[in-house]
Protein backbone atom coordinates (compact mmCIF):
# COMPACT_ATOMS: atom_id res chain seq x y z
CA UNK A 1 0.00 0.00 0.00
CA UNK A 2 1.41 3.49 -0.73
CA UNK A 3 -0.47 6.45 0.65
CA UNK A 4 0.39 9.64 -0.14
CA UNK A 5 -0.28 13.23 0.53
CA UNK A 6 -0.55 14.82 -2.31
CA UNK A 7 -0.06 18.43 -0.60
CA UNK A 8 3.42 17.14 1.02
CA UNK A 9 4.76 16.90 -2.75
CA UNK A 10 6.56 20.02 -4.40
CA UNK A 11 5.40 20.82 -8.05
CA UNK A 12 7.89 20.12 -10.65
CA UNK A 13 8.00 21.31 -14.55
CA UNK A 14 6.49 18.92 -16.73
CA UNK A 15 9.08 17.89 -19.10
CA UNK A 16 6.95 17.93 -22.10
CA UNK A 17 4.52 19.76 -21.64
CA UNK A 18 6.02 23.86 -21.38
CA UNK A 19 5.24 26.12 -18.74
CA UNK A 20 3.12 23.45 -16.73
CA UNK A 21 4.35 21.90 -13.34
CA UNK A 22 3.23 18.67 -12.23
CA UNK A 23 3.29 15.79 -9.31
CA UNK A 24 4.23 12.42 -10.78
CA UNK A 25 1.87 10.01 -8.44
CA UNK A 26 2.52 6.57 -10.39
CA UNK A 27 3.37 4.78 -13.74
CA UNK A 28 1.98 1.94 -15.12
CA UNK A 29 5.04 0.01 -15.57
CA UNK A 30 3.36 -1.85 -18.52
CA UNK A 31 1.49 0.67 -20.61
CA UNK A 32 3.18 3.42 -19.32
CA UNK A 33 0.57 5.31 -18.16
CA UNK A 34 0.38 8.34 -15.81
CA UNK A 35 -1.31 9.14 -12.59
CA UNK A 36 -0.69 12.77 -11.66
CA UNK A 37 -1.48 16.36 -10.22
CA UNK A 38 -0.76 19.01 -12.93
CA UNK A 39 -0.57 22.70 -12.24
CA UNK A 40 -0.92 25.15 -14.68
CA UNK A 41 0.02 28.57 -13.67
CA UNK A 42 -1.86 31.56 -14.69
CA UNK A 43 -1.70 33.09 -17.91
CA UNK A 44 -0.76 30.01 -19.40
CA UNK A 45 -1.87 29.86 -23.39
CA UNK A 46 -0.16 30.05 -26.53
CA UNK A 47 2.62 32.15 -25.50
CA UNK A 48 4.29 29.17 -23.46
CA UNK A 49 4.17 27.28 -26.59
CA UNK A 50 6.11 29.88 -28.24
CA UNK A 51 3.21 32.16 -29.69
CA UNK A 52 2.74 29.16 -32.09
CA UNK A 53 -1.00 27.80 -32.59
CA UNK A 54 -0.83 23.24 -31.62
CA UNK A 55 -3.65 20.74 -32.10
CA UNK A 56 -2.65 17.25 -32.15
CA UNK A 57 -4.93 13.69 -31.22
CA UNK A 58 -3.83 10.59 -29.38
CA UNK A 59 -3.21 7.21 -31.28
CA UNK A 60 -4.42 4.76 -28.78
CA UNK A 61 -4.24 6.38 -25.34
CA UNK A 62 -7.31 7.88 -23.75
CA UNK A 63 -6.97 10.86 -20.89
CA UNK A 64 -9.25 11.54 -18.21
CA UNK A 65 -9.14 14.07 -15.25
CA UNK A 66 -11.07 15.83 -12.68
CA UNK A 67 -10.08 19.78 -12.25
CA UNK A 68 -9.85 20.65 -8.86
CA UNK A 69 -9.07 24.19 -8.78
CA UNK A 70 -9.46 27.27 -11.38
CA UNK A 71 -10.11 27.96 -15.00
CA UNK A 72 -8.30 26.38 -17.88
CA UNK A 73 -9.09 27.50 -21.89
CA UNK A 74 -8.62 24.54 -24.01
CA UNK A 75 -9.71 24.29 -27.73
CA UNK A 76 -12.03 21.06 -28.95
CA UNK A 77 -12.05 20.08 -32.74
CA UNK A 78 -14.90 18.23 -34.00
CA UNK A 79 -12.89 17.18 -37.32
CA UNK A 80 -9.69 18.57 -38.32
CA UNK A 81 -11.80 21.01 -40.73
CA UNK A 82 -13.01 22.47 -37.45
CA UNK A 83 -10.57 25.83 -37.36
CA UNK A 84 -10.76 27.43 -35.56
CA UNK A 85 -11.99 25.35 -32.67
CA UNK A 86 -14.14 25.64 -30.26
CA UNK A 87 -12.85 26.85 -26.69
CA UNK A 88 -13.70 25.26 -23.60
CA UNK A 89 -13.16 27.08 -20.56
CA UNK A 90 -12.72 23.94 -17.90
CA UNK A 91 -13.41 24.83 -14.32
CA UNK A 92 -13.13 23.13 -10.76
CA UNK A 93 -15.15 20.27 -10.52
CA UNK A 94 -15.02 19.32 -14.24
CA UNK A 95 -14.64 15.81 -15.16
CA UNK A 96 -12.98 15.47 -18.37
CA UNK A 97 -13.05 11.70 -20.84
CA UNK A 98 -10.39 12.10 -23.74
CA UNK A 99 -10.60 9.04 -25.94
CA UNK A 100 -8.08 8.50 -28.12
CA UNK A 101 -8.49 10.33 -31.68
CA UNK A 102 -9.45 12.96 -29.93
CA UNK A 103 -8.51 16.48 -32.12
CA UNK A 104 -7.67 18.90 -29.13
CA UNK A 105 -5.21 22.39 -28.59
CA UNK A 106 -4.27 25.68 -27.96
CA UNK A 107 -5.00 28.32 -30.48
CA UNK A 108 -4.53 32.36 -29.59
CA UNK A 109 -7.15 33.72 -27.25
CA UNK A 110 -7.98 33.39 -23.42
CA UNK A 111 -5.51 32.30 -20.73
CA UNK A 112 -5.87 30.65 -17.10
CA UNK A 113 -7.43 33.96 -15.26
CA UNK A 114 -6.04 32.06 -12.11
CA UNK A 115 -4.18 28.58 -13.09
CA UNK A 116 -6.01 25.10 -12.63
CA UNK A 117 -5.19 22.25 -11.21
CA UNK A 118 -6.12 18.80 -12.63
CA UNK A 119 -5.64 14.95 -11.30
CA UNK A 120 -5.05 13.59 -14.81
CA UNK A 121 -4.60 9.78 -15.62
CA UNK A 122 -3.86 8.26 -19.12
CA UNK A 123 -3.53 4.38 -20.24
CA UNK A 124 -0.61 5.14 -22.21
CA UNK A 125 2.67 7.43 -22.12
CA UNK A 126 3.61 10.00 -24.71
CA UNK A 127 0.68 12.20 -24.54
CA UNK A 128 2.64 15.83 -23.92
CA UNK A 129 2.85 18.00 -26.96
CA UNK A 130 6.60 17.33 -26.50
CA UNK A 131 6.97 13.96 -26.34
CA UNK A 132 7.85 12.91 -29.41
CA UNK A 133 7.33 9.39 -30.51
CA UNK A 134 4.52 8.11 -32.65
CA UNK A 135 1.68 8.55 -30.08
CA UNK A 136 1.22 11.69 -30.97
CA UNK A 137 -0.22 13.31 -34.69
CA UNK A 138 -0.42 16.72 -34.81
CA UNK A 139 -2.91 18.02 -36.89
CA UNK A 140 -2.11 21.39 -38.80
CA UNK A 141 -4.61 24.16 -39.20
CA UNK A 142 -4.46 24.48 -42.74
CA UNK A 143 -3.31 22.73 -46.25
CA UNK A 144 -4.62 19.05 -46.80
CA UNK A 145 -6.82 18.39 -43.99
CA UNK A 146 -8.91 15.46 -45.91
CA UNK A 147 -5.66 13.65 -45.59
CA UNK A 148 -6.56 13.34 -41.68
CA UNK A 149 -9.48 11.19 -42.13
CA UNK A 150 -12.87 12.15 -40.43
CA UNK A 151 -13.04 9.03 -38.03
CA UNK A 152 -12.88 11.25 -34.76
CA UNK A 153 -13.96 11.03 -31.90
CA UNK A 154 -15.46 13.44 -28.98
CA UNK A 155 -14.39 14.33 -25.73
CA UNK A 156 -16.54 14.54 -22.75
CA UNK A 157 -16.94 16.70 -20.25
CA UNK A 158 -19.14 16.81 -16.77
CA UNK A 159 -19.40 19.55 -14.64
CA UNK A 160 -19.37 17.02 -11.39
CA UNK A 161 -20.17 19.84 -9.01
CA UNK A 162 -23.58 19.97 -10.85
CA UNK A 163 -24.43 16.55 -11.17
CA UNK A 164 -26.60 15.03 -8.75
CA UNK A 165 -25.78 12.08 -6.24
CA UNK A 166 -27.54 9.11 -6.31
CA UNK A 167 -28.51 6.31 -4.05
CA UNK A 168 -25.42 3.65 -4.28
CA UNK A 169 -25.41 0.87 -6.12
CA UNK A 170 -23.40 -1.57 -4.03
CA UNK A 171 -22.85 0.33 -0.77
CA UNK A 172 -25.90 0.83 1.24
CA UNK A 173 -25.25 4.30 2.58
CA UNK A 174 -23.14 5.54 0.15
CA UNK A 175 -24.09 8.00 -2.63
CA UNK A 176 -22.14 8.08 -5.59
CA UNK A 177 -21.84 10.23 -9.29
CA UNK A 178 -21.65 8.13 -12.45
CA UNK A 179 -19.10 9.99 -14.44
CA UNK A 180 -19.06 8.12 -17.54
CA UNK A 181 -21.27 6.48 -19.65
CA UNK A 182 -22.84 4.06 -17.93
CA UNK A 183 -21.91 1.24 -20.62
CA UNK A 184 -17.85 1.93 -20.47
CA UNK A 185 -15.85 -0.84 -19.50
CA UNK A 186 -13.75 1.24 -17.31
CA UNK A 187 -16.36 3.39 -15.68
CA UNK A 188 -15.04 6.92 -13.70
CA UNK A 189 -17.26 7.52 -10.00
CA UNK A 190 -17.51 9.64 -7.43
CA UNK A 191 -18.31 8.17 -4.14
CA UNK A 192 -19.95 9.65 -1.27
CA UNK A 193 -18.97 7.91 2.07
CA UNK A 194 -20.83 9.76 4.72
CA UNK A 195 -20.14 11.02 8.12
CA UNK A 196 -20.85 8.16 10.96
CA UNK A 197 -21.47 5.59 7.89
CA UNK A 198 -20.83 2.24 9.28
CA UNK A 199 -21.32 -1.13 7.14
CA UNK A 200 -24.31 -2.91 8.05
CA UNK A 201 -22.57 -6.25 8.28
CA UNK A 202 -19.75 -4.59 10.58
CA UNK A 203 -17.11 -4.95 8.36
CA UNK A 204 -16.37 -4.64 4.58
CA UNK A 205 -13.88 -5.02 2.11
CA UNK A 206 -13.20 -4.72 -1.49
CA UNK A 207 -12.93 -7.81 -3.96
CA UNK A 208 -8.77 -7.72 -3.84
CA UNK A 209 -7.25 -8.30 -7.50
CA UNK A 210 -3.65 -9.56 -8.35
CA UNK A 211 -2.81 -6.39 -9.78
CA UNK A 212 -2.02 -2.50 -8.23
CA UNK A 213 -4.95 0.18 -7.96
CA UNK A 214 -5.43 3.53 -6.98
CA UNK A 215 -8.02 5.98 -5.62
CA UNK A 216 -7.87 9.63 -5.19
CA UNK A 217 -9.48 11.89 -2.33
CA UNK A 218 -11.68 14.65 -3.61
CA UNK A 219 -13.13 15.92 -0.66
CA UNK A 220 -13.40 15.89 3.29
CA UNK A 221 -11.24 12.83 5.39
CA UNK A 222 -12.05 9.93 7.54
CA UNK A 223 -10.46 6.25 8.24
CA UNK A 224 -10.99 3.26 6.05
CA UNK A 225 -8.62 -0.21 6.56
CA UNK A 226 -5.84 -1.78 3.96
CA UNK A 227 -6.10 -5.72 4.16
CA UNK A 228 -2.92 -7.38 3.25
CA UNK A 229 -2.65 -11.07 3.38
CA UNK A 230 -0.94 -10.87 6.99
CA UNK A 231 -1.51 -7.84 8.47
CA UNK A 232 -4.57 -5.27 8.49
CA UNK A 233 -4.31 -1.60 9.53
CA UNK A 234 -6.44 1.81 9.97
CA UNK A 235 -5.30 4.16 7.35
CA UNK A 236 -6.71 8.06 7.70
CA UNK A 237 -6.99 9.97 4.02
CA UNK A 238 -8.11 13.24 3.77
CA UNK A 239 -8.53 15.56 0.51
CA UNK A 240 -5.48 15.07 -1.22
CA UNK A 241 -4.47 11.77 -0.34
CA UNK A 242 -3.33 9.47 -3.10
CA UNK A 243 -3.99 5.27 -2.33
CA UNK A 244 -2.39 2.90 -4.38
CA UNK A 245 -3.50 -0.60 -3.43
CA UNK A 246 -0.87 -3.21 -3.94
CA UNK A 247 -1.83 -6.94 -5.59
CA UNK A 248 -3.97 -8.74 -2.87
CA UNK A 249 -4.33 -5.85 -0.79
CA UNK A 250 -7.93 -4.65 -0.47
CA UNK A 251 -9.82 -1.81 0.92
CA UNK A 252 -12.61 -2.07 3.21
CA UNK A 253 -14.09 -0.23 6.30
CA UNK A 254 -15.06 -1.55 9.98
CA UNK A 255 -16.99 -0.04 12.01
CA UNK A 256 -18.49 3.37 12.47
CA UNK A 257 -15.70 5.92 10.75
CA UNK A 258 -14.19 8.73 12.67
CA UNK A 259 -15.48 11.90 10.37
CA UNK A 260 -17.41 14.94 10.74
CA UNK A 261 -18.39 16.05 6.91
CA UNK A 262 -17.15 11.99 5.69
CA UNK A 263 -15.66 12.45 2.19
CA UNK A 264 -15.70 11.91 -1.34
CA UNK A 265 -13.66 8.94 -3.70
CA UNK A 266 -12.29 9.26 -7.31
CA UNK A 267 -12.11 6.01 -8.58
CA UNK A 268 -11.18 4.93 -11.96
CA UNK A 269 -10.99 1.28 -11.15
CA UNK A 270 -12.53 -2.00 -10.89
CA UNK A 271 -11.51 -4.09 -7.70
CA UNK A 272 -11.01 -0.94 -5.00
CA UNK A 273 -14.65 -0.61 -3.72
CA UNK A 274 -16.40 -3.49 -1.88
CA UNK A 275 -19.56 -4.66 -3.82
CA UNK A 276 -22.69 -5.97 -2.35
CA UNK A 277 -21.61 -9.44 -1.95
CA UNK A 278 -18.43 -8.83 -0.57
CA UNK A 279 -18.82 -9.91 3.38
CA UNK A 280 -15.80 -9.01 5.78
CA UNK B 1 -32.73 42.56 -2.20
CA UNK B 2 -30.09 39.53 -2.83
CA UNK B 3 -27.30 38.68 -4.42
CA UNK B 4 -25.73 35.43 -6.14
CA UNK B 5 -22.82 34.80 -7.58
CA UNK B 6 -21.42 31.82 -9.07
CA UNK B 7 -17.77 32.75 -8.42
CA UNK B 8 -16.63 29.42 -10.37
CA UNK B 9 -17.98 31.13 -13.29
CA UNK B 10 -17.97 35.00 -12.36
CA UNK B 11 -14.96 37.25 -14.69
CA UNK B 12 -11.57 38.37 -12.28
CA UNK B 13 -10.55 42.07 -12.74
CA UNK B 14 -7.90 43.45 -11.81
CA UNK B 15 -8.01 44.96 -7.90
CA UNK B 16 -7.01 48.42 -8.22
CA UNK B 17 -6.28 48.63 -4.71
CA UNK B 18 -3.20 46.32 -4.94
CA UNK B 19 -0.77 45.77 -7.72
CA UNK B 20 -0.96 42.17 -9.24
CA UNK B 21 -4.18 40.81 -7.34
CA UNK B 22 -7.21 40.27 -9.44
CA UNK B 23 -10.79 40.06 -7.27
CA UNK B 24 -14.39 39.12 -7.72
CA UNK B 25 -16.95 41.18 -6.18
CA UNK B 26 -19.29 39.47 -4.30
CA UNK B 27 -20.80 42.28 -2.44
CA UNK B 28 -20.52 46.51 -1.96
CA UNK B 29 -22.09 48.12 0.68
CA UNK B 30 -22.09 51.60 -0.61
CA UNK B 31 -22.87 53.36 2.34
CA UNK B 32 -19.97 52.13 4.50
CA UNK B 33 -18.11 51.54 1.44
CA UNK B 34 -17.56 47.64 2.85
CA UNK B 35 -17.00 44.71 0.31
CA UNK B 36 -17.05 41.07 0.33
CA UNK B 37 -14.81 40.18 -2.70
CA UNK B 38 -12.54 37.03 -3.58
CA UNK B 39 -9.26 37.83 -3.76
CA UNK B 40 -6.52 35.67 -6.84
CA UNK B 41 -2.86 36.49 -5.16
CA UNK B 42 -0.86 35.03 -8.45
CA UNK B 43 2.34 32.54 -7.56
CA UNK B 44 5.46 34.62 -6.55
CA UNK B 45 3.48 37.47 -5.99
CA UNK B 46 5.19 40.22 -3.53
CA UNK B 47 7.45 42.12 -5.32
CA UNK B 48 4.28 44.46 -6.90
CA UNK B 49 4.36 45.92 -3.56
CA UNK B 50 7.89 45.06 -1.54
CA UNK B 51 10.34 46.19 -4.77
CA UNK B 52 12.80 44.42 -2.05
CA UNK B 53 11.78 46.46 1.05
CA UNK B 54 9.76 45.04 3.78
CA UNK B 55 6.37 46.73 4.08
CA UNK B 56 4.07 46.86 7.11
CA UNK B 57 1.02 48.52 8.31
CA UNK B 58 -2.05 48.84 10.43
CA UNK B 59 -5.39 50.13 9.76
CA UNK B 60 -7.03 52.98 12.29
CA UNK B 61 -11.02 51.32 11.84
CA UNK B 62 -11.25 48.72 9.56
CA UNK B 63 -11.47 45.47 10.83
CA UNK B 64 -10.67 43.05 8.08
CA UNK B 65 -11.88 38.97 8.00
CA UNK B 66 -10.71 36.37 5.27
CA UNK B 67 -11.09 32.62 4.51
CA UNK B 68 -8.29 30.80 2.73
CA UNK B 69 -9.72 29.12 -0.04
CA UNK B 70 -7.29 27.98 -2.45
CA UNK B 71 -3.71 27.59 -2.33
CA UNK B 72 -0.31 29.08 -0.05
CA UNK B 73 -0.03 32.74 1.35
CA UNK B 74 3.09 33.59 3.57
CA UNK B 75 2.12 37.04 5.48
CA UNK B 76 3.63 38.43 8.59
CA UNK B 77 2.54 39.55 11.86
CA UNK B 78 4.11 42.13 14.08
CA UNK B 79 3.70 42.27 18.06
CA UNK B 80 4.66 46.15 17.88
CA UNK B 81 7.17 48.17 16.01
CA UNK B 82 10.31 46.95 17.13
CA UNK B 83 9.59 43.31 16.00
CA UNK B 84 11.43 43.77 13.37
CA UNK B 85 11.37 40.65 12.33
CA UNK B 86 7.82 39.74 12.31
CA UNK B 87 6.32 35.83 12.89
CA UNK B 88 5.40 34.72 9.27
CA UNK B 89 2.13 32.54 8.83
CA UNK B 90 1.43 30.75 5.57
CA UNK B 91 -2.27 30.80 5.19
CA UNK B 92 -3.06 28.12 3.84
CA UNK B 93 -7.00 26.19 2.78
CA UNK B 94 -9.04 26.80 5.58
CA UNK B 95 -6.93 29.17 7.63
CA UNK B 96 -9.44 32.36 8.80
CA UNK B 97 -8.59 35.69 9.67
CA UNK B 98 -9.86 37.76 11.98
CA UNK B 99 -7.96 41.56 11.57
CA UNK B 100 -9.12 44.20 14.03
CA UNK B 101 -8.18 47.41 13.65
CA UNK B 102 -5.01 48.66 14.75
CA UNK B 103 -3.37 45.37 13.71
CA UNK B 104 0.49 45.45 12.29
CA UNK B 105 0.88 43.04 9.35
CA UNK B 106 2.87 43.07 6.18
CA UNK B 107 5.60 41.69 4.31
CA UNK B 108 9.22 40.74 4.00
CA UNK B 109 11.18 39.67 1.18
CA UNK B 110 11.76 36.60 0.72
CA UNK B 111 9.19 33.50 1.03
CA UNK B 112 6.21 34.21 -1.77
CA UNK B 113 3.22 32.12 -2.96
CA UNK B 114 4.19 29.46 -4.92
CA UNK B 115 1.17 28.02 -6.48
CA UNK B 116 -0.95 31.05 -5.68
CA UNK B 117 -4.17 31.93 -3.74
CA UNK B 118 -7.41 32.23 -3.54
CA UNK B 119 -9.03 34.48 -0.62
CA UNK B 120 -12.54 35.37 0.12
CA UNK B 121 -12.01 38.71 2.24
CA UNK B 122 -14.52 40.77 3.71
CA UNK B 123 -13.84 44.12 5.71
CA UNK B 124 -16.36 47.05 7.52
CA UNK B 125 -14.73 49.77 5.34
CA UNK B 126 -12.40 51.79 3.08
CA UNK B 127 -8.93 52.59 2.68
CA UNK B 128 -7.38 49.05 4.18
CA UNK B 129 -5.54 48.48 0.48
CA UNK B 130 -2.64 50.36 -0.31
CA UNK B 131 -3.81 51.73 -3.73
CA UNK B 132 -7.11 52.59 -2.22
CA UNK B 133 -8.39 56.06 -2.92
CA UNK B 134 -8.96 56.55 1.03
CA UNK B 135 -5.60 54.55 2.23
CA UNK B 136 -3.63 57.44 3.12
CA UNK B 137 -6.59 58.42 5.99
CA UNK B 138 -7.12 54.40 6.90
CA UNK B 139 -3.66 52.78 6.71
CA UNK B 140 -0.73 54.03 8.41
CA UNK B 141 2.67 52.78 7.33
CA UNK B 142 5.21 51.52 10.25
CA UNK B 143 8.83 51.86 9.09
CA UNK B 144 11.57 49.39 9.74
CA UNK B 145 14.89 50.98 11.45
CA UNK B 146 15.55 53.67 13.66
CA UNK B 147 12.76 55.47 13.38
CA UNK B 148 10.20 52.44 14.47
CA UNK B 149 11.82 51.93 18.20
CA UNK B 150 10.32 55.61 18.65
CA UNK B 151 7.11 54.27 17.95
CA UNK B 152 5.18 53.17 21.50
CA UNK B 153 1.89 52.42 20.12
CA UNK B 154 -0.02 49.26 21.46
CA UNK B 155 -0.96 46.83 18.87
CA UNK B 156 -3.95 44.59 18.81
CA UNK B 157 -2.93 41.34 17.67
CA UNK B 158 -4.98 39.79 14.64
CA UNK B 159 -6.64 36.08 15.21
CA UNK B 160 -5.57 33.31 12.42
CA UNK B 161 -5.83 30.10 12.67
CA UNK B 162 -6.21 26.58 10.43
CA UNK B 163 -10.07 26.12 11.29
CA UNK B 164 -9.61 22.68 10.33
CA UNK B 165 -7.87 22.44 13.62
CA UNK B 166 -10.72 23.17 15.30
CA UNK B 167 -13.41 20.80 16.80
CA UNK B 168 -17.08 20.74 15.15
CA UNK B 169 -19.77 20.99 17.85
CA UNK B 170 -23.57 19.95 18.03
CA UNK B 171 -25.91 22.48 16.36
CA UNK B 172 -29.09 23.15 17.41
CA UNK B 173 -30.47 21.39 14.42
CA UNK B 174 -29.96 17.69 15.31
CA UNK B 175 -27.17 15.77 13.16
CA UNK B 176 -25.79 19.12 11.92
CA UNK B 177 -22.65 20.94 13.10
CA UNK B 178 -20.81 23.97 13.42
CA UNK B 179 -17.69 25.78 14.04
CA UNK B 180 -17.61 29.23 15.63
CA UNK B 181 -14.83 31.17 13.74
CA UNK B 182 -15.44 34.50 15.85
CA UNK B 183 -17.76 36.09 17.37
CA UNK B 184 -19.54 39.81 17.03
CA UNK B 185 -17.59 42.64 17.44
CA UNK B 186 -15.70 45.83 15.76
CA UNK B 187 -18.75 46.03 13.28
CA UNK B 188 -18.57 42.20 11.74
CA UNK B 189 -20.84 39.92 12.31
CA UNK B 190 -20.84 36.07 14.38
CA UNK B 191 -19.08 34.40 11.18
CA UNK B 192 -19.28 30.36 11.28
CA UNK B 193 -18.65 26.72 9.35
CA UNK B 194 -21.89 24.74 9.61
CA UNK B 195 -21.85 20.92 8.17
CA UNK B 196 -25.04 19.80 6.66
CA UNK B 197 -25.45 16.43 6.71
CA UNK B 198 -26.61 14.74 3.47
CA UNK B 199 -30.57 14.47 3.06
CA UNK B 200 -31.23 16.18 6.62
CA UNK B 201 -33.89 18.09 7.34
CA UNK B 202 -33.93 22.20 8.82
CA UNK B 203 -34.90 22.95 12.18
CA UNK B 204 -37.30 25.81 11.32
CA UNK B 205 -38.48 26.78 8.09
CA UNK B 206 -36.84 30.94 7.71
CA UNK B 207 -33.06 31.32 8.40
CA UNK B 208 -33.04 33.11 11.69
CA UNK B 209 -30.26 35.93 10.66
CA UNK B 210 -28.72 38.26 13.35
CA UNK B 211 -29.81 41.38 13.83
CA UNK B 212 -27.87 43.13 10.84
CA UNK B 213 -28.62 44.88 7.48
CA UNK B 214 -26.84 42.23 5.40
CA UNK B 215 -26.42 38.29 6.01
CA UNK B 216 -24.83 35.85 3.30
CA UNK B 217 -23.66 31.97 3.15
CA UNK B 218 -20.73 30.89 1.08
CA UNK B 219 -20.30 27.15 -0.09
CA UNK B 220 -17.36 25.42 0.73
CA UNK B 221 -18.40 21.92 -0.62
CA UNK B 222 -20.76 19.94 -1.44
CA UNK B 223 -24.56 21.29 -2.38
CA UNK B 224 -27.44 23.51 -1.30
CA UNK B 225 -31.06 24.57 -1.84
CA UNK B 226 -32.38 27.82 -0.32
CA UNK B 227 -35.08 30.25 -1.85
CA UNK B 228 -35.75 33.60 -1.46
CA UNK B 229 -39.88 34.56 -2.59
CA UNK B 230 -40.20 32.40 -5.60
CA UNK B 231 -36.79 32.05 -6.54
CA UNK B 232 -35.17 28.84 -5.69
CA UNK B 233 -31.10 28.65 -5.81
CA UNK B 234 -29.29 25.40 -5.76
CA UNK B 235 -26.04 26.55 -4.56
CA UNK B 236 -22.83 24.52 -5.42
CA UNK B 237 -18.83 24.62 -4.51
CA UNK B 238 -17.82 28.06 -4.40
CA UNK B 239 -21.26 30.03 -4.51
CA UNK B 240 -21.80 32.90 -3.04
CA UNK B 241 -25.92 34.27 -1.90
CA UNK B 242 -26.23 37.16 0.49
CA UNK B 243 -29.58 39.18 1.31
CA UNK B 244 -30.75 41.88 3.01
CA UNK B 245 -32.63 41.91 6.28
CA UNK B 246 -36.08 42.60 4.67
CA UNK B 247 -35.49 39.58 2.50
CA UNK B 248 -33.85 36.64 4.41
CA UNK B 249 -34.31 32.85 2.80
CA UNK B 250 -35.85 29.97 3.33
CA UNK B 251 -36.02 26.37 3.08
CA UNK B 252 -37.54 24.44 -0.51
CA UNK B 253 -40.28 21.80 0.47
CA UNK B 254 -36.92 19.35 -0.76
CA UNK B 255 -34.41 18.34 1.52
CA UNK B 256 -31.66 21.47 1.64
CA UNK B 257 -28.60 18.92 0.89
CA UNK B 258 -28.70 16.02 -1.41
CA UNK B 259 -24.91 14.83 -0.60
CA UNK B 260 -24.12 17.18 2.40
CA UNK B 261 -22.03 20.69 2.07
CA UNK B 262 -20.14 22.41 4.52
CA UNK B 263 -20.81 26.64 4.10
CA UNK B 264 -19.62 29.43 5.72
CA UNK B 265 -22.66 31.59 7.32
CA UNK B 266 -22.44 35.28 8.17
CA UNK B 267 -25.10 37.28 10.39
CA UNK B 268 -26.57 33.81 10.53
CA UNK B 269 -26.35 30.17 11.49
CA UNK B 270 -28.91 28.84 9.21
Amino acid sequence: MRQIDTSDIPWKPEPDIPGMLYKPLRTDPDTGGEVLARFIPPGWGIAALGEKPMRHYHRTVSERSLQVHGDFPHWEYRDAHHVPGECVVKRKGWFMDRPPRCIHGIEDGPVSQVGAISFYWSSGGGTGVESGGRENVEVKFSGDLDAYGDDFTQVRYVDTLRLSWQSHPNIAGWKWKLLTEPDVQDPVALHLVPPGWRPDSGAIYGPGADMARWLYVVQGEGDAWVRGEKDLHKIRVKEGTFLELGAGETLGWEGSMESATGYVILCAMAGVLPNATNGP
Amino acid sequence: MHTLVDARLAPWEPDPGIPGFKQQILHEDVVRESVIKRWHVPPGWGDEILQGQPHRHFHRSVTERSYQLFGDFPHWEFENAADETGTMLTFRPGYFMDRPPGSLHGLMPGEVSKSGSIILYWNTGPGASVNDPKAAEETIDVPFGPEARLIRQQFEAATIFDSATHPWTSSKTAGWKTKLLAAAGNEQPAISLIAVPLDATPASKIIQSDPVDYSWIYVLNGDLQLAIGDEVFDLVEDCFLGWDSDSPPRWTKGLPSNGGCVVLCSGHAL
